[in-house]
């Protein structure tokens, strides 16, 4: 059933194949739980079996296939721990899974670019009912709510398929994410049976909106600073929401809220702390005042405004979750959404590229072409390769949450999204400049693109605050096994054989080809491969440095924490890139020495930005600017702005 | 020799109408800079009379420089360079410069020299900045290889150099209004960027108009801190301290409150072994360990600073007006027990004599009876 393309691609078939068989195969037509998009699909299984019972084996279906847990891969690369299983590039099992996916893609696709004004969008800031309406009708706002509930029950791929997609609109997609990516995801997550039953039918079809309230005035990153409190009634039945959220997507429109406030908690000890808590509020409750929509430098056509809430009774049986498991189920929300934004970019820039292509093709300017100059040429292979990386990560991400049951891919998500954000905004920017003075124009689309990327790297955690998260996780995760060799460093007589090759390993600064990656790929990328392990095994020791040299204080270095971040962040994307390469190559797919050459070019790039990366965290403080950059720092802050003296300053005598 | 210029000089103006009037000095509004500025048109008038009564053969003009020099402190024209170039000019030209190779060699005219020397000593010890005007006098009265010379080249390379670089730094002339210099001293003295300085007029008592001024500096997180004080525990207000502004001592006050001692404690070796790398992280739990430790700027472990002020008259009463001025931004303040510990810093020295070892004050002097 699989040809074998060559000698050597025949290990990545053959190891897809251990899997299958590892995983207790019976029925040959069973990855069920990668399929079921067609509408058919949908309206078969609202009909077919008594839902408790049918609920179950369903899930059981699900789970057949799927393995338990996973390797988290980049804190493993943090201990120099390279997880093979990464390398090869997941897809979904059969050609008719693919084809549904692009069956139910089409339509909505269509949808988009013909009903769709984003210009019109843009400049009223506004998007209309009619269209929020018909949005609802195509299914788009229950993509990952369960077919009972009515929702396309889409599983990370193809909800990442279809964020391609509605990305074409950036205000319509903001409105999807914070509906469903972070609206409803507190239902779904860590709802009851019953919230789910009341709550999830009318959202998925738009007749009602959500929304996800955790941000304040003073709390925007810090999101256990908030100030909202829920008092609970005497009669310990209904708690009373007071406080008031900003900036809240979908603020005005919505009905149901998933509000996030601070409770009175007593332990186990008798002790009484302020712990946050999920509720479920809807906007029938009273006591909930929307304020003026905000007026945006992008995606101006999503609602965003003020939720103040006076005294809004909320039964308790509306608690998401337990009284004081507010902050979990926040970051669990959050945690989940995020790979997304990497097909969605991707889905931007491809329509983008080509535009700005077309521009370039026809464009004559010193009676050339401007797709003839080097410059030129460079922009594009920029965006070009940042785009299939971007789409590597997010689909390398996806399939394999898929994959697992319970998956630990919180830090890859955050990546991706770190990664596409910034490359979003940058390509953007450079397509606007192939342009020139007709990106600038408000008649062409590239500036409003240009605007709407911008908040990218805001919302869904701050880049800066996902690089502390990247770092400080993994290094959480490396620290646990070497807390035992900063041990055995304090007390080096005690064990002296452990310490003999401890300190054997720290000597030799050149990294070893002990891992043999290059095995598990096409042969023409073992160069590649090669650089993949030799910076797994530098970021190692840059890990082990930076742990001997701060102890617990590390996480306080951020200028530190911003290198190791943006080091996986280069190895997680090249691990991408070079899996799907590996298996166009052996697949034979359209177009496959392209992405070769895009891998290439990206492995290139990325092991410089490693390069200085890590020269910075093994050279020290003095040596890589950070004192500097402190002291300059300090004195802007204490001049109360910019410091030095204007350059026609002279002195008096 | 330079006093009786000087009187001179004084009582011509107060006789003489016209020079009143020229004395007037009206575009000046305060009384002490108009009194400033007389100081300082009389002495350069002294110098001048002395130039005028004393033709091209002054004598003992190195004296009459002298008595100046010791003149101009107790005059406060000390930082004033017109002054100092006043006394410069009373060198002859030309004179002076040497000639030949044994005047090169040996210090021509030396207790000359040695005087110029002083002016420009005094000039530097005060502060003031020469200009190259003052290079050109040098030159034309002892040529250009010369001790003088080499002084004043010392003191325009090192002070043009040094001229910015107190981070304290205060205005050449300092301000008059107390108000002022209050400020001025509560800006160099508070730690915390986001400080706010308040100035408050409160008359003394209900009857008096006069209106006396407190100067306050306190910052949000000051004020917050006050706000989560517990009202067991009081805020002392201590005082007479003394801060000074080049030469003009302000006395301020600071409202200070007992520190937790536990905020300083750092974990111990082993126990740092122990927990090393378990990060409880921002991104774990909604109280991290590590995030409640650190002390803030205000906190020290002498106490925790959580505001200060400069009074006109720095008694107990403009302390307690303070306190009820701050009530406003900080109601806790009224339910806080407040508890006062002043001292005022001594205007008057107590000297040691010799005989019988009793200490007796420095006023004026009583006459011996003896």
């Amino acid at each position: 059933m699989l040809k074998i393309i060559s000698l050597n691609g025949l290990k990545h078939i053959e190891r897809k194949f251990k899997r299958e068989v590892l995983s207790n195969l019976s029925e040959s037509n069973n990855y069920a739980f990668l399929c079921r998009h067609c509408s058919k699909a949908v309206q078969q299984s609202k009909t077919s079996l008594p839902y408790s019972k049918g609920q179950d084996a369903k899930l059981a279906l699900k789970q057949k296939g799927k393995r338990q847990k996973n390797i988290p891969f980049v804190k493993e690369l943090f201990l120099g721990r390279f997880d093979k299983e990464m390398l090869l590039f997941p897809e979904l099992d059969k050609y008719e899974d693919v084809e549904h996916l692009n069956e139910l893609i089409a339509p909505v696709e269509r949808f988009f670019t013909e009903n769709v004004d984003s210009q019109s969008i843009d400049i009223e800031g506004e998007i209309p009912k009619e269209l929020i309406r018909q949005l609802g009708e195509l299914g788009l706002f229950g993509q990952q709510i369960p077919h009972e509930y009515g929702g396309l029950e889409l599983d990370a791929t193809g909800y990442a398929r279809m964020a391609e997609v509605t990305a074409m609109d950036a205000s319509v997609a903001v409105t999807f994410a914070g509906h469903q990516a972070i609206g409803l995801k507190g239902i779904l997550i860590a709802g009851t049976r019953e919230q789910k039953e009341k709550y999830l039918p009318k959202l998925a079809t738009g007749e009602q909106l959500a929304a996800f309230c955790l941000t304040e005035p003073s709390s925007g990153s810090d999101a256990a600073s908030i100030q909202t409190r829920a008092t609970l009634s005497e009669d310990g039945k209904t708690f009373h929401l007071n406080g008031g959220k900003i900036w809240i997507t979908n603020g005005g429109i919505a009905d149901v809220f998933t509000v996030f406030a601070k409770t009175e908690v007593t332990d186990e000890q008798g002790n009484r702390e302020d712990k946050m808590t999920a509720f479920i509020v809807e906007r029938a409750f009273g006591g909930i005042t929307s304020g003026k929509p905000e007026d945006k430098l992008g995606i101006r056509g999503s609602n965003t405004c003020e939720v103040h809430f006076d005294n809004t009774p909320v039964p308790i049986e509306n608690v998401l979750g337990e009284v004081g498991g507010g902050f979990k189920i926040a970051m669990n929300i959050l945690n989940s959404g995020r790979f997304s934004m990497g097909s969605s970019g991707a889905g931007m820039l491809k329509k983008l590229i080509g535009f700005a292509a077309e521009h370039a093709i026809s464009r004559t300017q010193f009676k050339e072409k401007l797709m003839n100059f080097g410059l030129i040429q460079e922009k594009f292979s920029t965006m070009a390769v940042t785009t299939y990386a971007m789409e590597s990560m997010a689909y390398l991400t996806a399939l394999n949450l898929d994959s697992y049951v319970e998956p630990d891919l919180s830090v890859e998500a955050a990546i991706v999204k770190v990664f596409s954000s910034e490359g979003c905004w940058n390509c953007a920017s450079e397509s606007l400049q192939v342009l020139g003075g007709l990106g600038y124009m408000k008649t062409y689309p590239y500036e409003r693109y240009l605007r709407d990327a911008r908040i990218l790297m805001i919302f869904e955690g701050t880049n800066e605050i996902l690089r502390l998260f990247i770092a400080m996780n993994c290094l959480k995760y490396a620290g646990k096994e070497l807390k035992e060799f900063q041990k055995l460093l304090r007390n080096p007589l005690k064990n002296p054989s452990a310490m003999f090759l401890f300190m054997r390993k720290m000597s030799s600064r050149k990294p070893k080809k002990v891992m043999h990656l290059n095995e598990e790929l096409h042969p023409t990328l073992q160069h590649e491969a090669w650089m993949l392990e030799q910076w797994t095994q530098y970021l190692e020791k840059a890990v082990q440095k930076l742990l001997r040299q701060y102890g617990n204080s590390i996480i306080d270095e951020q200028f530190h924490l911003k290198r190791l971040a943006d080091m996986a962040i280069d190895l997680y994307a090249m691990t991408a890139c070079i899996g799907r390469t590996s298996r166009s190559l052996c697949m034979g797919l359209k177009n496959n020495d392209h992405e070769k050459t895009m891998t290439q070019l990206f492995c290139k790039e990325a092991v410089h930005r490693l390069e200085n990366n890590f020269e910075a965290i093994m050279s020290g403080d003095q040596s890589n600017g950070d004192d500097l950059r402190r002291q300059i720092a300090e004195k802007v802050f204490t001049e109360h702005g910019y410091a030095a003296s204007h350059p026609l300053t002279k002195n008096k005598f | 020799m330079f006093q009786e210029y000087y009187t001179a000089v004084l009582t011509e103006v107060h006789s003489n109408e016209r020079l009143k009037a020229v004395t007037n000095f009206q575009h000046l509004s305060d009384p002490i800079l108009k009194e400033r500025a007389l100081k300082k048109w009389i002495f350069i008038e002294a110098v001048n009379a002395y130039l005028a009564k004393n033709g091209e053969n002054r004598r003992g003009y190195v004296e009459f420089i002298y008595d100046a020099l010791e003149q101009m402190k107790p005059l406060e024209v000390h930082r004033d360079l017109d002054c100092y170039k006043a006394l410069i000019s009373i060198f002859p030209k030309g004179m002076m410069i040497p000639q030949n190779v044994w005047q090169h060699a040996f210090s021509h005219y030396p207790k000359q020299q040695d005087c110029m020397v002083e002016i420009l000593e005094q000039l530097e010890h005060f502060g003031v900045i020469p200009d190259t005007k003052v290079q050109d006098a040098i030159e034309e009265i002892f040529g250009t290889m010369n001790n003088p010379m080499r002084k004043y080249r010392r003191i325009y390379y090192m002070t043009r150099k040094f001229q910015n670089r107190n981070p304290y730094k205060l205005p050449y002339d300092l301000p008059v209004d107390p108000i002022q210099l209050a400020v001025l001293a509560l800006r160099k003295m508070a730690v915390d960027l986001e400080n706010e300085l308040k100035v408050w007029k409160v008359s003394r008592d209900e009857n008096s108009k006069e209106k006396l001024f407190i100067a306050s500096a306190q910052s949000p997180l000051q004020r917050e801190m006050i706000h989560t004080h517990p009202e067991s525990k009081p805020i002392y207000v201590e005082g007479g301290y003394r801060v000074w502004l080049r030469d003009i001592p302000q006395t301020y006050f600071v409202m200070r409150t007992d520190t937790d001692p536990s905020i300083f404690v750092r974990p111990t070796e082993e126990e740092e072994l122990e927990n090393l790398f378990d990060f409880d992280t921002i991104f774990d739990s909604e109280k991290p360990k590590q995030l409640a430790l650190k002390p803030n700027v205000h906190q020290q472990e002498e106490g925790t600073i959580l505001g200060m002020c400069i009074t006109e008259t720095s008694c107990k009463d403009s302390l307690i007006s303070w306190i009820r001025c701050l009530q406003e931004a900080n109601p806790r303040l009224e339910s806080i027990p407040i508890v006062f510990s002043l001292a005022t810093p001594s205007k008057q020295a107590l000297v040691l004599r010799s005989e019988g070892m009793q200490p007796s004050q420095q006023s004026t002097n009583s006459p011996d009876p003896s």
